[in-house]
């Protein structure tokens, strides 16, 4: 019987199937229940009760720190995703082009994407400092020379729209290699006669990159898109290390709020809901990635 | 046939494949059903989970303690020591799957989030209570529940102004400011300066709920009455953030809405700020580290500690507590509970006290009385304003939900919406009720 290629086919995918069910679709199941319940930490399952939509409503209607955490993830992923895919492309552009230490550059380039983010993060912790940061000790340095006065510099992670700016740029410093690696993938695959043939037709930069360059690389650059939106909507490292969701809240993203709630304030059904918020969103992206794809194929 | 040869010269066909694997699965499956754990793996253990101190010698001194504890009982200790800020979600990940530390160090009354999960001690705390002259009254609170000890009180971190005497002086105060009012300004001085006071009102575990706690109780601000009913909305609140928006701006350093609990740290040191609410960590980095002022003498010369600035309610301070529970999951609580007994005898716990250079004080009231303030005499203010504190959550009971206002930061964002100019003191005012509300479930 398991000659029969349908039944070891099923068979090989067993172990797949089975990580799929207990480390994907039982935690998920588990925590829409939860969501649910009014679960808290070192409560007896007897104890907890269903609340139904009780979470969700509150979390919309009673928490203005929730409404804050939805406008700063919407502005953080949006702002975020469309700099990196402007600085992915720009870069992905010059490194075609280059001939020379091409080895050595495009490894140098994948460095921040490559370095564990709390570690880049800790070293942001520094560059954001208001009295130690070498960004203001040069402003400092820059104002006195130039007999302006004493500046201290910005208070990039105690003002609250600066924060947000903050994290938003760690977050684009770190992901931005991640889209010019994979944009420098699809332009090697266009051929360099489509673009001698556009240059013949009387072409300019800007037309060639429009219409030979871009299409080129859709395929691959709304794989890319879609990757990163949903791991910078859902991210978490760079905003607990740098501010922890301060100052004033200013900068909880969803999942640092959502860890705040449950796992520091022990409101785990609460805090599952907040999670969960991120999932109509994200289900959008995924499902425009998977009709984009079948389109393609098809 | 001319098939299975050519596979068997790729060296394995999807039968033998199959079964192999079905062996190696089968011999998993049995050594999990049958077999048991080596002998070794039976030994007893005791896992310690505790803060990386602010004060280095006593680390030292409670590994040390590990290691005698663990040749005289037999036991081995692990002590781990991580960052306080991770303690919380640590000891969640722990309590909820039932599995990890023996012994958890709590802040505040942070393991009252989870009073049924811990083992009662009130026969630790009780005997301990008898032979050392009783808890200081807010320890107590911070670690009961119902009635019952769910933890052992350890020690306290007391917190009260650390101030450089030069800037002071340069500013032409004479004298340490006795209200907040004086401290505004004077304050304000002091900034023209360029030596404002350094607080943080950012989302961490000490210096902002230090500040933020006695500032509000000063104004005769509380969160909660006797009854457990939400005061937050109240003139005096009112009164209270229009005030700390004016010292804000006038006297205090606005990079503080950013800072964690070493940057008021770093920032003195470095002489950025002219005072700033802290526990004796200052003092010691700078007597230990031998840092010297602009002038190239010794800074610790130059460190004054001084009281809060009194209120229209009088002068409140806040010190956190610090306190050892065992969760009932623990296989070891009987061990567990000798350890914290021993840990507590006056022989160990006077000598880690004293390791730690008075960084902590005792949570027993007879260690007030206790040599090592002798030894640092410069901190000596922090044991006379000891007891002039409440606990978490005061005028209400230090509960669950307390602990859950001090973790969600209500009071300090509070603050600091005001200080950031995010909130008027109204709206703010609004904000932390609504909040309040939430927590409390009312």
């Amino acid at each position: 019987m398991l000659e029969r290629p349908n039944v070891l086919g099923y068979l090989l995918m067993m172990p797949a199937g089975f990580i799929i069910l207990f480390f994907i679709a039982y935690p998920f199941g588990w925590g829409v229940w939860m969501s649910l319940t009014n679960k808290q930490i070192g409560m007896a399952w007897s104890q907890v009760k269903f609340v139904g939509l009780g979470n969700y409503v509150d979390l919309v209607t009673k928490d203005a720190i929730f409404r804050g955490t939805v406008w700063n993830s919407f502005a953080y992923t949006g702002v975020a995703t469309l700099v990196k895919w402007a600085l992915g492309m720009w870069l992905a552009v010059l490194l075609n082009r280059m001939v020379r230490l091409q080895r050595i550059v495009r490894a140098a380039v994948l460095l921040p994407w490559i370095v564990p983010t709390v570690l880049s993060t800790i070293a942001f912790l520094w560059i954001f400092d208001p009295d130690f940061s070498v960004i203001n000790w040069t402003l400092r340095h820059f104002y006195s020379w130039m007999g302006w006065g004493y500046f201290r510099g910005p208070l990039w992670l105690a003002n609250p729209t600066l924060a947000l700016a903050s994290v938003t740029f760690v977050n684009i410093w770190r992901g931005t290699p991640f889209f010019a690696i994979s944009f420098l993938a699809g332009l090697q695959t266009i051929s360099p006669e489509l673009y001698e043939a556009a240059m013949i037709d009387g072409a300019n930069g800007w037309q060639r990159f429009w219409h030979v360059t871009l299409p080129g690389i859709k395929p691959i650059m709304i794989v890319v898109l879609v990757f990163s939106v949903i791991v910078t909507f859902s991210d978490f490292q760079i905003v607990y290390v740098l501010t922890r969701g301060g100052p004033a809240n200013s900068t909880h993203l969803f999942a640092t709020y959502a860890y705040q709630v449950a796992m520091v304030g022990s409101r785990l059904g609460l805090g599952a809901a907040i999670s969960l918020f991120m999932l109509p969103f994200l289900a959008v992206v995924i499902i425009f990635q998977l009709v984009y794809l079948r389109r393609e194929k098809a | 046939m001319a098939k299975k040869k050519a596979s068997s010269k790729r060296g394995i066909t999807r039968r033998d494949f199959v079964k192999i694997a079905g062996m190696a699965g089968a011999s998993v499956v049995g050594a999990g059903v049958l077999g048991k754990a080596p002998a070794f793996a039976q030994e007893r253990s005791l896992h310690f989970l505790l803060w990386k101190n602010f004060s280095p010698p006593a680390d030292v001194e409670i590994l040390r303690q590990g290691e005698e504890w663990s040749k005289q009982s037999k036991v081995k200790v692990k002590i781990e020591q991580i960052n306080a800020n991770d303690i919380p979600a640590r000891s969640a990940a722990a309590i909820e799957s039932k599995q990890g530390p023996d012994i958890i160090q709590f802040f505040h009354n942070w393991q009252n989030q989870y009073g049924d999960s811990l083992v009662d001690v009130t026969d630790i705390c009780t005997a301990l209570e008898s032979k050392y002259g009783g808890y200081i009254p807010y320890a107590k609170a911070d670690a009961m529940l119902n009635g019952k000890f769910n933890a052992v009180p350890h020690t306290i971190v007391p917190n009260i102004y650390v101030a450089r005497k030069s800037y002071l002086k340069a500013a032409g105060t004479a004298q340490w400011p006795k209200t907040w009012e004086e401290l505004r300004r004077e304050g304000k001085k002091w900034k023209a300066n360029g030596h404002p006071i350094g607080q943080t009102v950012g989302h961490t575990f000490g210096d902002a709920v230090d500040f933020t706690y006695p500032y509000l109780w000063s104004y005769g601000v509380t969160e909660r009455d006797e009854k457990g009913r939400i005061t937050i909305n109240s003139k005096q609140t009112l009164e209270a953030l229009k005030f700390f928006k004016a010292l804000w701006d006038d006297a205090m350093d606005p990079a503080g809405a950013g800072w964690d609990d070493s940057a008021n740290n770093r920032a003195f040191l470095a002489g950025s700020v002219a005072a700033t609410n802290n526990a004796p960590s200052i003092y010691l980095t700078a007597s230990n580290q031998v840092i010297l002022d602009e002038k190239g003498e010794p800074l610790v010369n130059d460190i004054l500690h001084v009281a809060n600035p009194a209120g229209p309610a009088g002068i409140f301070h806040y010190h956190y507590s610090q306190q050892l529970a065992i969760p009932k999951y623990s296989k070891n609580a009987d061990i567990a509970k000798e350890f914290i007994r021993w840990l507590m005898d006056k022989e160990q716990f006077t000598k880690y006290l004293r390791r730690g250079q008075a960084y902590q004080a005792a949570a027993l009231k007879d260690y007030m009385k206790d040599a090592m303030w002798e030894m640092f005499p410069a901190l000596k203010p922090y044991r006379d304003h000891l007891l002039e504190a409440q606990h978490v959550g005061w005028k209400g009971a230090a509960d669950a939900s307390a602990a859950r206002v001090v973790q969600n930061y209500v009071l300090i964002d509070m603050l600091a919406n005001v200080a950031t100019g995010k909130m008027t003191p109204d709206e703010s005012l609004k904000w932390a009720e609504g909040q309040l509300k939430t927590i409390y479930g009312t």
